[in-house]
């Protein structure tokens, strides 16, 4: 047996540890969630919520900690409103429905209805309202001042046609649907019409990318 | 004579509708009324609606005797705000048609007489104006045919 200097032996062991090293991350890389072809507008990066106060139909405080820890769907709109929250909210009933082959994601993502519309809309008629789509979905309102702070976050705007004192009104708003990170990040936004198949599918593919860049980077 | 049809006759001569020709210049494709939470005081009804005539057709107004008022209106969405505007007059071109739809034009109907579920038939009349009516009935549906 030819011997050979240990610098040699050395040097050869570091190569393997290196290639070893670079084929782990490189595999991590190549492994890499994709973000393409979603219907969901990604943000640049993730936005912080910033804090706001506003209480949910069980008269708790519903602030930005209450969206740490788990995904939310996050959708601005009023009861009385005929066409486009009762599409949104059965469209995010079967968004739920569609997380049943993934139950710990189903289980860790909440669905958060805001009403802009805290005069007409108390408490028990948001639950009422919001229970009928799924039993498991959230409500919640609070003053303009806090409600336009929240929703000012997620780009949503919206403007009560109420200036004449009746109970009879319209009130315009963003048809958006946020979705909002276990960080309490502003990650993506869903616009126009929206199909619950799509909105599931994308947001696998986000919680997949999120999942992969944290099991990464932190 | 069934109770739904001799209550739309009993409307038709109320609001001075012509019977007359109605089912020959529109066919109603698909209507139905999204079923609503228990507390819902506004529903929307959908449908297409055909012109088979060979001149324009115009619908200036729903009503509704299940409902305390109803309306033609459109949801259109400007700089990020989506809102509902109120259609006075609805063209459909010869031998076209017009869609109602979630998100786009819907008819808006307003104090329910009842909780209605899905399966229930309730009866809706368009009015043209040309002075006929068309009377139909809508189906309440949990989601979109
Ligand atoms: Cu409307």
């Amino acid at each position: 047996m030819i011997k050979r200097p240990l610098s040699y032996r050395l040097k050869l062991f570091l190569i393997a540890v290196a290639a070893l090293i670079g084929g782990y991350f490189a595999g991590h890389y190549f492994a890499r969630p994709d973000l393409k072809n979603l219907s969901a507008v990604m943000m640049p990066k993730p936005i912080p919520v910033q804090p706001f106060e506003l209480t949910d139909f069980n008269g708790k405080r519903f602030d930005a900690g209450r969206l740490k820890g788990h995904w939310s769907f996050v959708f601005f709109g009023y009861t009385h409103c005929p066409d486009v929250c009762p599409t949104t909210l059965s469209e995010l009933a079967r968004v739920f429905n569609r997380l049943a082959d993934d139950p710990a994601l189903q289980q860790n993502t909440e669905f958060v209805f805001v009403s802009v519309d805290p005069k007409r809309d108390t408490p028990e008629q948001l639950k009422t309202f919001v229970h009928y789509f799924n039993p498991g979905f959230l409500a919640a309102t609070g003053d303009d001042e806090q409600l336009t702070r929240f929703a000012k976050q997620l780009f949503v705007v919206y403007q009560r046609d109420d200036a004449n004192g009746g109970d009879d009104y319209d009130v315009a708003h963003s048809a958006n649907i946020s979705l909002i990170d276990p960080d309490g990040n502003f990650v993506a936004a869903f616009k126009g019409v929206h199909d619950p198949k799509r909105i599931a599918a994308d947001f696998k593919q986000i919680v997949k990318y999120w999942n992969w860049s944290h099991d990464n980077f932190f | 004579m069934t109770t739904s049809s001799s209550r739309l006759l009993a409307l038709g001569l109320l609001t001075l509708c012509s019977l007359a020709a109605r089912a020959d210049i529109l066919s109603i494709e698909n209507p139905w009324i999204r079923e609503a939470p228990p507390n819902a005081r506004v529903l929307a009804a959908y449908l297409v609606i055909h012109n088979n005539s060979d001149a324009p057709v115009a619908i200036t107004d729903v009503t509704s005797p299940a409902f305390g008022s109803a309306m033609m209106h459109a949801t259109v969405e400007e700089n990020g705000l989506s809102r509902m505007v109120h259609l006075g007059r609805v063209e459909i071109p010869p031998h076209g048609e017009v869609r109602f739809a979630p998100g786009g034009r819907h008819i808006m109907l307003f104090d329910p007489e009842k909780r209605f579920r899905a399966g229930d038939k309730v009866p809706l009349v368009l009015h043209m104006d040309n002075g006929i009516c068309n009377f139909f009935d809508a189906t309440v549906r949990k989601t979109q045919p």
